[in-house]
């Protein structure tokens, strides 16, 4: 009976505990724990998985460093999440995928800011639509009109298109592409409340593929990885391609930033070495992302 | 021999811990409400009332920030009630079809069919919809499948079962006199039905009708993969639209803290829990008044006729009731079916896009480790209140108004326990994003529901035996330890069963409290972790791996059916004892 009493009380303690303060503060354990851009988070999971793997323990990576198991943790929730996520406490590592704002660098400050590669928002609509046949690039005037819900059909677009509404698909404030396009194109003009938000790049390009009126703008990354499945339209007459993605010609480009800590310890920076190096390049390559030039 | 078995310092110990229990319990959950209104208080001052719940703009990173969330709580209503409108019929009439006119070879499946769907997790709900649904739209020829009718449409499938379990539940609970003398009489089963059973049971009925609405206006994951979330103002059931919780899900982990878009999270936050328990409470005050104004005339005989078409109208709701849940969930189960192979059990995550390819392993680990932690969390102080309400409690206002306070908090929407846990244990405490804030978060969410149904199974047990003991000089500890509680246990195991179960199947609070893409096998509470109805929630909004997407569907329906089963036959097995004694 004084065993259920003591397991009832702690029970209480619990939930007393529930109530706690902010007494207790950031515990510094062994893992690393990343969160931010959905973009990037495919991207990191999967190095972190092949890292993982490859070393199983700390020791393995670097010889240097404690033998103890390997636990790297990607969580995805928008750039918003990558700026705000390490500077609350609740990552280490964050993941964002627009430049930063000055806003964004003052409170950063501790942070050293790793720039991965780019990825470019291409304008994409169903391969089915007419609209690939017609044209195969669209003004930032045109686009500005359609997002901001001007042209409301495709037949207001061209006259030779069907006379059904365009859906735009974009992504929720959260997304660093949805304040890269708002630089790029809207320049302030809000987006068309008709907007479907998408909770994240993967389901904004599936929305893409499915939906034969849907135009959106759609990271270089899904489309490299399902190129039929998409019709993509150039900017002004210039096309995502890496040349003009590296070469910052493209207008709808944005960088794949890591944010560190400058004192950051001994695991993440091998961690970090790790996304760095040849086969990190390599995951954000075959995920169709453009790699920084080393 | 001792005066009396069982000492009053135990006896004492007890009524007063659980007495604390009770109070803490009832202040954490009360200050939801605070926690809701501080965090969104700078911005009523600022913006005003009219601005933040009239306003139809929502930019709260522009420059000038706009945080009018009045399109959001049109969304929520709209939605909420069209799904009510779906399932209230089909639920009533099959509930009725359920408890008084179905064959009993029909019935005693059925109703524990029903009884099991009720633990559906809603991410599943919302994966039919999106996968399922959706599309089936865009090929009739709308424009985009997603509206507030494929959101009312998915939702009033989530809460039928709710519906007729509760229907049934409260014409069950009439004494069957009022059947005897009836039929005694020679009046018609349809007849006594329309005239006295419903009548009399119209206040439950109501009362389980608003409940579902109260779960259809909180509801996130369903509603988030199928509404289409857009800023616009609905105008019609077609359009889309964003609910205030789907809103929360979406901004939350990427809001700065202290932010206007944080305080608008909050503001929307407040008026969800104040909408859902008006709902509530005016549903409830309704359905008193009903009661008594449809009991008195009882009429004359209706016709054959009338009878007849009454009775068709039952048996089709109940049929049609079982051939949409039943088609939907065949069809989950031929695709998920494709998927499952060991492998994909036993394996971990892989691909370019992990998930693509190989299993759910750590899935299903940190699914186990998040419902196991938060009953661990939430049964201890759940079992003391229940037990006082049960053995303590004086039956004073203050008692009863706790005990409505806590059973009303089952109702609050999962999205803001998520939010709660969020501010308090990741960002507060300091947990960060890990297995115990997520545990901690669920064990807000069920202890409502646990509280409920552990109070149920010990006053279960009967009344005639406590006073026995009573009478005969034992302390009400003692009776409690020796009689009461071995007789509760089977219902006691069952609730904790159910509870397992509804914490294992949330998505909503764990998305920002605990859930990763990516975990290795090994658990630590200070870690966070893959859990099932999130890995399929990322599977499904990723768009790469359907297949392995239906695969984790049914993986998680049948961990939760099976949870739900076993329940279930432990709670037969005590009413067949029971009869037998």
């Amino acid at each position: 009976m004084k065993k259920l009493m003591t397991l009832l009380l702690c029970g209480a303690l619990l939930l007393a505990l529930a109530g706690c303060g902010g007494e207790q503060n950031a515990k510094k354990d062994g893992s690393i724990k990343i969160g931010g851009s959905s973009t990037l988070a495919g991207t990191i999971a999967k190095c972190a998985e092949d890292f993982t793997e490859k070393n199983q323990t700390w020791k393995k990576a670097n010889g240097q460093l404690p033998d103890e198991q390997i636990m790297i943790f990607v969580a995805s929730g928008g750039s918003g999440m990558g700026v705000n996520a390490p500077l609350n406490g609740s990552a280490d590592i964050g993941m964002v995928s627009r430049t930063l704002k000055d806003s964004e660098r003052e409170k950063l400050k501790e942070f050293k800011v790793h720039t991965l590669g780019y990825d470019a928002l291409t304008i994409a609509v169903n391969p089915q639509n007419p609209l690939t046949k017609l044209k195969t690039s669209l003004t930032k005037d045109e686009l500005k009109k359609i997002f901001a819900g001007e042209i409301k059909t495709w037949k207001e677009l061209d006259p030779s298109l069907p006379d059904r509404p365009i859906v735009l698909a974009i992504r929720d404030l959260g997304g660093g592409a949805s304040q890269v396009f708002d630089e790029a194109i809207m320049k302030g003009t809000p987006v068309a409340k008709q907007a479907i938000q998408l909770p994240s790049m993967g389901a904004l390009a599936a929305k893409v593929q499915e939906n034969a009126d849907a135009i959106g703008y759609v990271s270089v990354g899904f489309v490299q990885q399902n190129r039929d499945k998409f019709g993509i339209m150039a900017v002004d007459g210039i096309a995502p391609s890496d040349e003009n993605i590296s070469a910052g010609k493209y207008p709808l480009a944005r960088p794949l930033l890591l944010l560190v800590k400058e004192k950051a310890d001994a695991k993440q920076q091998e961690f970090l070495k790790y996304v760095l190096s040849e086969a990190g390049i390599q995951t954000l390559k075959n995920m169709g992302f453009v790699p920084a030039k080393q | 021999m001792r005066e009396r078995i069982g000492s009053d310092w135990a006896d004492r110990g007890w009524r007063s811990g659980s007495r604390l229990t009770v109070a803490l319990a009832a202040l954490l959950l009360l200050s939801v409400y605070g926690f809701l209104l501080q965090g969104s208080w700078p911005l009523w001052q600022q913006q005003g009332l009219v601005a933040i719940i009239g306003g139809l703009d929502w930019r709260p990173l522009a420059a000038a920030p706009q945080t009018g969330i009045a399109t959001m709580i049109a969304s929520t209503l709209w939605c909420s009630a069209g799904a009510l409108l779906l399932a209230a019929p089909l639920g009533i009439g099959g509930g009725v079809f359920l408890a008084e006119l179905a064959p009993p070879a029909l019935a005693l499946p059925l109703r524990a069919a029903v009884q099991l769907l009720t633990g559906v997790p809603s991410v599943v709900y919302g994966f039919i919809g999106g996968a399922v649904l959706v599309p089936l739209f865009e090929r009739a020829g709308m424009a985009s499948g997603e509206s507030l009718f494929c959101a009312s449409l998915v939702l009033a499938l989530m809460v039928t079962p709710y519906i007729a379990a509760g229907t049934q539940a409260a014409l069950g609970s009439l004494p069957d006199d009022y059947r005897q003398t009836a039929l005694a009489l020679g009046v018609s089963r349809l007849h006594l039905l329309r005239h006295i059973l419903l009548p009399l049971a119209a206040r439950k009925i109501s009362a389980a009708v608003s409940l579902a609405f109260a779960r259809a206006a909180g509801e996130t994951m369903a509603v988030l993969m199928v509404a289409g979330n857009t800023l616009n103002l609905p105008t019609a059931w077609w359009d889309k639209g964003e609910t205030l919780s789907a809103l929360i899900a979406l901004e939350l982990g990427s809001s700065v803290v202290g932010s206007a878009q944080w305080r608008g999270l909050f503001a929307a936050g407040l008026l969800l829990l104040l909408v859902v328990s008006a709902i509530n409470l005016a549903a409830q005050r309704l359905a008193g008044r009903a009661a008594i104004r449809q009991i008195l005339p009882a009429g004359a005989a209706g016709g054959q006729r009338v009878d007849r078409l009454y009775q068709g109208l039952f048996w089709s709701c109940g049929l049609l009731l079982l051939l949409l849940l039943g088609s939907l969930f065949g069809y989950l189960f031929v695709q998920g079916w494709r998927a499952l192979s060991w492998d994909f059990i036993s394996g971990v995550p892989r691909g370019l896009v992990l998930g693509s390819e190989g299993g759910i392993r750590p899935a299903l680990y940190g699914t186990v480790a998040l419902g196991g932690g938060a009953l661990l969390a939430a049964w201890p102080p759940a079992f003391l209140c229940a037990l006082y309400f049960c053995e303590y409690s004086g039956n004073s206002r203050l008692e009863r108004a706790a005990y409505r306070l806590l059973s009303a908090m089952a109702g609050l929407p999962s999205i803001l326990t998520g939010l709660f846990g969020y501010s308090l244990f990741v960002l507060q405490c300091g947990f960060g994003l890990s297995l115990l804030s997520g545990a901690l978060t669920l064990a807000l969410m069920i202890f409502p529901t646990l509280l409920i149904l552990t109070k149920n199974a010990l006053s279960a047990v009967a009344q005639e035996e406590r006073l026995a003991a009573l009478a005969l000089g034992v302390g009400r500890f003692y009776a409690l330890r020796r009689i009461v509680l071995p007789a509760a246990i089977p219902g006691l195991f069952s609730s904790a069963l159910l509870a397992l179960g509804h914490a294992a199947g949330a998505t909503a609070p764990i998305i920002v409290t605990a859930a990763v893409l990516n975990a290795g096998l090994h658990l630590d509470p200070l870690q966070p972790v893959m859990a099932l109805p999130y890995h399929l929630y990322m599977l499904f909004s990723q768009g790469v791996a359907l297949d392995k997407a239906y695969g984790s569907a049914l993986v998680l329906l049948m961990l939760l059916l099976t949870l739900n089963a076993a329940a279930l036959c432990v709670e037969w097995n005590r009413k067949k004892a029971r009869a037998i004694r």
